[in-house]
């Protein structure tokens, strides 16, 4: 059963349990490179970011300052 | 670039480290697949996983090998760490939650480009780790990834 799904995908998930199998769709924070399962009317608010042009994961540090994704991995080299 | 894969298993519980990828010096992992199950006999056990950033390398743990996907590759530049360890230091914000009952299988694919990278030094680095569980069942984990 594929559950849900984005334009963009970032990643995919695949659960097998006892009585089906579910997949479904990440996408991934611009800011701290997390993923989130894509979850139409769950309540968790999510943002976008107009200088990376792309979306973020909503928590507090990545709503509030953009630091792309790429300046934290390698910092000033 | 290589890519490369390794897998351990360890009892879950509360804040315990099952695999942790160590970036080196100046080499970056990309985790590219992660696959979480339980080898363990079935039972209904409901354990919560976050996939973490940390800041300071666990210590101790069991040695896990880093498996080259081209047996011809170079050997991994980044360290691959199995629990139970003295944990590291994490970020308090996860990459990836993974609620997941203990007869169910797990698997995340990045799609190419958007992979889980660690941050560069040899402090930094990616764990998955059991947050919170009603039993101690035996977790079963594998990363695979680039570098």
């Amino acid at each position: 059963v594929y559950e849900v799904t984005a334009r963009r995908p970032a990643g995919h998930i695949i659960i097998v349990g006892d009585f089906r199998t579910i997949e479904a769709d990440t996408l991934q924070c611009v800011h701290c490179g997390g993923h989130w399962v894509v979850r139409p009317g769950s309540g968790r608010r999510r943002g976008y970011c107009m200088r990376c042009s792309g979306v973020t994961c909503g928590a507090e540090p990545c709503e509030t300052k953009c630091v792309p994704e790429e300046v934290k991995i390698y910092g000033g080299r | 670039m290589g890519s490369y894969q390794g897998a351990h298993r360890t009892p879950a519980g509360t804040n315990l480290t099952i695999l942790a990828l160590e970036s080196s010096a100046s080499v970056v992992g990309k985790i590219a697949q992660i696959i979480v199950g339980s080898d363990a006999t079935p039972a209904d056990v409901a354990t919560r996983y976050d996939v973490l950033r940390h800041t300071t390398a666990g210590a101790a743990g069991t040695a896990t090998v880093e498996k080259p996907t081209d047996p011809q590759a170079a050997a991994a530049s980044c360290n691959l760490r199995g629990g139970t360890m003295t944990e590291p230091t994490y970020e308090a914000d996860f990459l990836l939650e993974i609620p997941l009952n203990q007869r169910a299988t797990f698997t995340w694919i990045a799609n190419p480009g958007r992979e889980l990278r660690t941050v560069v030094g040899t402090a930094n680095g990616i764990g998955l780790r059991s947050i919170s569980s009603t039993g101690t069942p035996n977790t079963n984990c594998t990363f695979a990834w680039d570098e």
